[in-house]
């Protein structure tokens, strides 16, 4: 651990005026194995700690924003047992006090030692992990109130994943523990999708969306009625194919005479309603009757197209197209 | 069985031929093989005579080319009217199709044979011409894919037939000689027309009177002649061409019954009328000369309602038989016309004294038909002028028929400032006065077939060797489903569908 | 209707008026018509002016502009557009029609 002069005394004062973290002389304690907020004692926070805790007492004399250097150190005052105190320097914190972006180099230091600390954990494959939604670079950067360049952000990514790729049964609290500081708060990937299971009257209820339709489906156990939008099968669907697409989920299933359904269908042409619905009719299948999703995944109709009409840009005459050439 | 093996060089022996010969394009042989190379294995052939490789020396190598003559148009442009007889060409006959083995006929017993429920009756051939003479037949109902003409019995064809048993039954029955008036109403495609062409094969098996008017819409189209009728307020007009065409129609599907009737009033509007001629030359009258086809159409209702002869003509009088007057199409006949009056302002349609005169059958208390029969008006939901006065009208009709009191507040009303034609609302009023020959006027709505129906009609495809797949419950009730709920038409269509996906894989 | 229209200086709308007014309905042919109706078209038809003294009236008027000197006068006979229209590009139709003589 290299003790360097401060280079300036105001940093240094801004700096040991943090009380709990005042480091004196270089004999301290490893400063990695303390508790990871407390080693966050840094000069922005400093700064930023010391305006609001005096800004009650500043506010009497001056206005709070007018920049005020801080009373200069008095050494006897914080270590008046020793005599020797002229010959001692003040050291930061941090060993990364003097690069760019501190914090995040002693959170990377601190995940290495970890993954070097677990290596020899057995891991699983990078599908069967439990997917986490990490902080996005630019969360990070708020979380930290440093900028990240996007190379060291996707290195920091590389450790989590590696730490969250090892057993989940075998991984140690405090690996477990350092991770959750790195997710994103309420982890969107946690919630999982509950589905609505058949309510009392015996109703699925299935969304689909497909182009510019969307359509929600309620199917109950019956005899073949469809109803969409209030109208017959026939008067919405004038072609023979929509209706076929519309009703594939149960035709394919061969359900088409147990089941009645109401469907309403907005947006969009002819084909994306048909196809809406039939998305939504095999989703409320499912619920129905779970057993039919190896079918309906082989049918084609549980799988959602995304595809939707790509923008058009300026200076082109379509989404891709460009304007024919012209000489001069 | 001798081993493909050749144990010896352990190399194949020639295989059995194959039907198809390899494709000669790629090359085969890719080494030398000990026996005797396969004859399917050959090179092709080099094809012989000249080729522009193979010129010899000093031989002339000219490149011939062939003058263009200026392409003339080998097919010559259709013929006037050639174009539009092709597009109304009825086809009642394929002889492709296969022969339905056991298809009984339509005929009086068949008709109300509750057991036939869900099979198809064949049309009798003799009524054909009669039904074809009445343009009962439209194109595109599909006609054509069959051997011959048929129609399904469904539960309201049974109901209608009954209805004609009780109108014309023998004895002095309950309901012998009654009117009974319908307004057929249903979506495209559920049957309306075939309906009306059922009840027309039924009324010339029981020799009633038929009068049918095919097409509603012709008559306000304005593309036949018309005239005003002096005197009258608002000013009405004949349609001297439509009544004449009419007249005929009537003649040429009536000619066996109206030649057995002979004229038994007195017409002096028709001085070329002989008092002892049958009605068939009366209406021959009309189709001859059209200008005075519409007296000879008043002339022959009065004859066909007549109940008996006038004093002094009781000589030669028989009873008229019961009529069945039948119009497709009635929303037309609800808004204005395409006629202009001589201001240029637009004719009502109820001011055309044919259109009236039909209309005026579905008022209560007119008792129209005094010999009994059947008013059969058929109008679409689906494709139709859409008359707000019509459809409040078959609304409160439908309310009635419910058991709904026009008095109570469930009974459908006009929308304040909907600015409903108050002519159009007359025709639905309620009958003040109920009497035992004349029923109330009815809405009967047609809807799709049921799975059972649907079955017999399916059946009858496979049997014409349309449909080529096993028809069971499941194939049934898909078509059913995709069908909106056994709606004919689209069976229909699904059912030729099939028959291309069919062509299309064999 | 066509048959009427083919009259110079009957339009459609003319000719509409003309066949309401005598009970004619618009897809009638020349051959249909009754002897009255043929009569009374023909008397109405004298009355109007139409084909050589409508367009005699039509090129007087002109005449009659650029005898008095007009602006309207002086494009006709410069074959150029006389209702304000601009000549920058596409005045095909009146280099083609306007002239002392107006073709008609």
């Amino acid at each position: 651990m290299a003790c360097r002069s401060p280079p300036s005394l105001i940093q240094a004062m801004q700096s040991l005026r943090l009380g709990p973290s005042v480091s004196c002389l270089a004999a301290q304690p490893a400063y990695l194995s303390r508790p990871r907020r407390q080693a966050r004692s840094y000069m922005t926070d400093a700064v930023d700690g010391t305006e609001t805790s005096e800004a009650a007492d500043m506010s009497v004399m001056t206005d709070v924003n007018q920049v005020k250097a801080a009373p200069p150190i008095k050494l006897q005052e914080i270590n008046p047992g020793n005599p020797n105190v002229q010959g001692l320097r003040i050291v930061p914190a941090s060993p990364a006090y003097f690069s760019g972006n501190p914090r995040f180099i002693d959170q990377m230091l601190e995940l290495e030692t970890i993954q070097a600390r677990y290596a020899a954990l057995p891991t699983i494959l990078a599908d069967d992990a439990p997917r986490m939604a990490w902080l996005k670079i630019g969360q990070l950067r708020e979380h930290l109130g440093e900028i990240i360049p996007v190379k060291k952000y996707k290195a920091l990514l590389k450790i989590l994943q590696r730490l969250n790729r090892i057993k989940p049964e075998m991984q140690p609290d405090e690996v477990r523990s350092t991770i959750e500081t790195f997710v994103r708060p309420g982890n969107p990937f946690a919630v999982q999708h509950v589905p609505r299971p058949v309510d009392e009257h015996g109703r699925a209820r299935g969304k689909g969306k497909r182009k510019e339709s969307s359509a929600v489906v309620q199917l109950v156990e019956g005899e073949g009625e469809i109803i969409i939008n209030g109208k017959s099968l026939v008067d919405v669907f004038h072609r023979v194919h929509d209706r076929e697409s519309a009703l594939w989920a149960l035709r394919c299933t061969q359900r088409i005479d147990k089941y009645n359904a109401w469907i309403t269908v907005r947006g969009g042409g002819l084909t994306g309603q048909a196809e809406a619905i039939t998305l939504a009719m095999a989703r409320a299948l499912l619920l129905h009757e779970p057993g039919l999703k190896p079918i309906l995944r082989k049918a084609g109709v549980v799988t959602v197209d995304a595809r939707r009409v790509e923008r058009k840009k300026p200076g082109r005459v379509k989404a891709r197209k460009m304007p024919t050439w012209v000489k001069r | 069985m001798v081993s493909s093996w050749c144990w010896s060089c352990l190399s194949r022996l020639r295989p059995t031929p194959r039907a198809l010969p390899p494709p000669s394009a790629a090359p085969r042989i890719t080494s030398a093989p000990f026996h005797s190379t396969a004859i399917q294995l050959a090179q092709p052939a080099k094809k012989k005579g000249p080729s522009l490789t193979t010129a010899k020396h000093r031989q002339g190598h000219q490149v011939r080319r062939k003058n263009k003559k200026p392409v003339e148009n080998p097919v010559r442009p259709p013929a006037a009217g050639e174009r539009k007889a092709l597009r109304k060409r009825i086809v009642l006959s394929n002889p492709n199709a296969l022969e339905v083995k056991g298809m009984q006929d339509l005929s009086p017993g068949t008709m109300i044979d509750g057991r036939l429920r869900g099979t198809v009756l064949g049309l009798p051939v003799p009524l054909l011409d009669q039904l074809r003479a009445v343009q009962a037949f439209k194109p595109k109902q599909g006609w054509s894919i069959f051997r011959r003409p048929g129609t399904i019995m469904r539960h309201d064809t049974i109901e209608m037939g009954r209805l004609f048993e009780k109108i014309s039954a023998d004895g002095e029955g309950a309901q012998k000689g009654q009117v009974v008036k319908k307004i057929i109403s249903g979506a495209k495609g559920t049957g309306k027309t075939v309906h009306l062409l059922q009840a027309m094969t039924m009324a010339f098996l029981k020799k009633w009177v038929v009068i049918a008017v095919p097409d509603a819409h012709e008559l306000v189209a304005g593309v036949s002649g018309y005239a005003p009728i002096e005197g009258t307020n608002p000013t009405q007009y004949t349609q001297p061409a439509a009544t004449s065409a009419l007249l005929a129609r009537t003649v040429e599907a009536n000619r066996e019954v109206l030649s057995n009737l002979q004229v038994s009033q007195q017409h002096p509007a028709l001085t070329a009328l002989k008092p002892s001629s049958t009605l068939e030359e009366l209406a021959s009258l009309g189709f001859q000369d059209p200008a005075i086809a519409w007296p000879v159409f008043q002339a022959l209702w009065t004859e066909l309602t007549a109940t008996a002869a006038a004093p002094g003509m009781e000589k030669n009088f028989q009873p008229r038989p019961p009529m069945l007057v039948t119009v497709d199409g009635l929303a037309h006949w609800m808004t204005d016309s395409a006629y202009r009056t001589a201001d240029f302002s637009l004719v009502h349609s109820h001011n055309l004294i044919f259109v009236k005169h039909f209309l005026s059958l579905l008022q209560p208390g007119q008792s129209p038909l005094k010999n009994g029969g059947l008013l059969l008006y058929a109008t679409s939901t689906s494709n139709n002028p859409s008359v707000y006065g019509l459809n409040l009208g078959l609304e409160q009709l439908a309310a009635r028929q419910a058991g709904i009191s026009p008095s109570s507040p469930e009974y459908p009303q006009p929308f304040a400032f909907s600015g409903v034609d108050p002519r159009v609302m007359d025709l639905f009023k309620p009958a003040e006065t109920s009497s035992a020959k004349e029923g109330p006027l009815e809405v009967q709505t047609l809807g799709g077939l049921t799975r059972d129906e649907t079955r017999g009609y399916m059946e009858y495809f496979a049997q014409s060797g349309l449909v080529r797949q096993v028809i069971d419950d499941h194939w049934v009730s898909d078509k059913w489903s995709l069908s909106g709920g056994g709606i004919i038409g689209e069976l229909e269509k699904l059912g030729r569908r099939v028959q291309n996906v069919q062509t299309a894989t064999n | 209707m066509k048959s009427l229209e083919s009259f110079f200086g009957i339009g459609h709308h003319t000719s509409s008026r003309l066949l309401a007014r005598f009970n004619i309905h618009p897809t009638c042919r020349v051959g249909e018509l009754a002897n009255k109706q043929v009569l009374d078209l023909t008397a109405v038809l004298s009355d109007m002016k139409i084909e050589n003294e409508l367009r005699r009236e039509v090129v007087n008027d002109i005449k009659r502009l650029k005898e008095t000197g007009t602006y309207r006068g002086r494009r006709h006979a410069l074959g150029l557009p006389v209702r304000g229209q601009r000549t920058r590009n596409q005045n095909k139709t009146p280099v083609k029609l306007n002239r002392m003589e107006r073709r008609l």
